[in-house]
């Protein structure tokens, strides 16, 4: 296994970090768009 | 046969437990530190009390049970559950003496609920409790969010081989390193970096949002804490909606959500591994479950009419929905408006969410996504075999950090701990219903107790029934700790009464 230094490390966990709020904000939008084909359809 | 047990099973246990009650005693130096840097002398002196009464039983049992013997796999199931129990019972102290709660069985109430990142509480006059006794609420849901086991691994216990065998007892048996202890010191830097960056995140938008900036940091803190163990806690009565922000919902969404990930996916993506976080079986079944349920709860709103614009509809839905679904219980709406305005269409949605829960070997509570993956995996494959000639192979696999062939013995302890859960959710359900409550209302709130969610409908409040106080405190204990430990406890009872010598 590849040693890390501190750095690539936290570079890493940072990333990780982005990639977990990308998706949660993708499951946001697709939320979003529910929210708006439901007002359609009942309207 | 049942062996009674002996001499040693007791030493060995109370050693272990006496361990982690001092662990608990050192936890309330965060809220005495707290009180004590805001001249709260009342609460410090509160904390000071509980802080000694936690040092007497856990140095105590220490000295009485001295023993060199290792943990068998029964003794750590007993400690685990066990020690949640003690917990409780002393975590209590600093809130009975508060005056905020009713009566001690309130606040053991409370503390569950706080430990098993429940969110449900009984604490009157929130808003205006010390920040000391804040900090205390938050601590131990944010510890119980990792685990009381996992914090006496890190700091307490020595590498020793029974260490797993607490560690499994929790509920949680996943190793992220090949040793326990560095699994639990692995579970620890996931939660401190998440809980640097959210804090900042939530610390910045309070001060934006017009908060003095000791309140901004303090409320971004807990917050924080309430989010990433999904414990849903919060430090206003009006939880969450108390904010009324838009970016504090979302950041809060973010955190509740990553909080609500096993650990080992954590880790691998933080290994690097980012394919894990679309192949993983937990994340495709979350994101299935949770666009089932916030589409069904979105449509059931719409029609309803109650929210005017898609915005506004999506942000009560989604947060909502899968604040529950996250097993977290932070809401944006009032306790009664889930049965006066969202009706039972959205909340049946809610209720199944909570249920279903979140991943295994994370923060949060519930039937968990894995065993959802595994069930449904085990439905396609029962079909495929019908479908196919007699003589085809079917085998179906699914990937949680590595492929794993789908076998019986997998989908028979998936399917044990789910019927247990759905048990314990249909028990509750029919005591709630006993006392009078409506049927939706009772089945939201016994499955948001089992399931340790914390969203409410308004049957959680001081004068609710003793009984259903004491049903909600072991439905959370249980639900915390998959039933296994607790009924190894029970079967531990069971063996000093009728266990042969």
């Amino acid at each position: 296994m590849k040693v890390l230094t501190g750095h690539n490390r936290a570079c890493r966990y940072v990333i990780a970090i982005l990639l977990e709020t990308a998706y949660v904000l993708i499951l946001a939008g697709l939320a979003l768009l529910v929210a708006h084909l439901a007002l359609v359809v009942v309207r | 046969m049942i062996l009674r047990p002996r001499r040693d099973d007791h030493a060995i246990v109370g050693k272990y437990l006496g361990k982690i009650i001092v662990g608990i005693g050192l936890l309330m130096v965060v809220p005495l530190v707290t009180s004590l840097l805001f001249a709260e002398w009342d609460t410090a002196l509160d904390f000071v009390i509980g802080i000694g009464a936690c040092f007497i039983f856990g140095f105590g049992l220490q000295v009485i049970c001295r023993t060199e013997k290792d943990l068998k796999w029964s003794h750590g199931l007993v400690v685990a559950s066990g020690s949640w129990i003690a917990a409780t019972v002393l975590g209590a102290i600093p809130h009975w003496l508060s005056g905020h709660e009713g009566s001690y069985l309130d606040a053991m109430f409370d503390i569950m609920s706080g430990y098993t990142t429940t969110g449900l509480y009984l604490i009157q006059d929130l808003d205006h409790i010390s920040y000391g006794l804040n900090m205390w609420r938050h601590v131990l849901t944010y510890v119980g969010g990792q685990g009381i086991v996992v914090i006496a691994l890190t700091f307490l216990v020595k590498g020793t081989a029974g260490a797993y065998k607490l560690y499994v007892g929790e509920g949680k048996d996943e190793r992220l390193l090949p040793n326990v202890i560095g699994t639990a010191r692995a579970i620890w830097l996931v939660s401190l970096m998440w809980l640097a960056i959210g804090t900042a995140a939530l610390a910045v938008t309070g001060l934006m949002l017009g908060q003095e900036p000791v309140r901004a940091l303090l409320h971004g803190l807990w917050v924080f804490m309430g989010a990433w163990s999904t414990g849903g806690f919060a430090p206003q009565s009006y939880n969450t909606m108390w904010f009324h922000s838009a970016a504090y919902e979302i950041i809060c969404t973010v955190i509740f959500i990553a909080g609500s990930f096993n650990f080992a996916l954590h880790w691998a993506v933080w290994q690097g591994d980012r394919r894990e976080l679309r192949r993983n079986i937990e994340i495709l079944s979350f994101t299935a479950t949770a666009f089932i349920t916030v589409s069904v709860a979105t449509f059931g709103l719409a029609h309803l009419g109650i929210y005017p614009d898609a915005v506004n509809l999506f942000r009560k839905a989604f947060y909502q929905v899968l604040s529950g679904h996250t097993t977290t219980g932070f809401s944006t709406i009032y306790s009664r408006a889930f049965v006066t305005q969202w009706g039972p269409v959205a909340m049946l949605a809610t209720t199944v969410a909570m249920a279903i829960g979140a991943s295994a070997c994370s923060t949060g509570g519930g039937i968990k996504g894995i065993r959802i993956g595994v069930l449904t995996k085990a439905y396609i494959q029962d079909v495929r075999r019908m479908i196919s000639p007699d003589s085809a192979v079917v085998q179906e696999r699914y990937h949680h950090i590595r492929d794993i062939v789908l076998e019986d013995r997998i989908v028979r302890t998936a399917f044990t701990i789910t019927l247990a859960y759905v048990t314990a959710y249909a028990v509750l359900t029919v005591l709630g219903v006993l006392f009078g409550y409506d049927f939706t209302a009772a089945a939201f709130e016994g499955v948001s107790a089992a399931s340790n969610t914390g969203l409410s409908c308004g049957i959680t409040a001081p004068d609710m029934p003793n009984l259903l106080k004491w049903a909600y405190i072991i439905a959370m204990w249980m639900g915390r700790l998959e039933f296994m430990s607790v009924l190894a406890l029970f079967g531990h009872f069971y063996a000093i009464v009728r266990g042969k010598s």
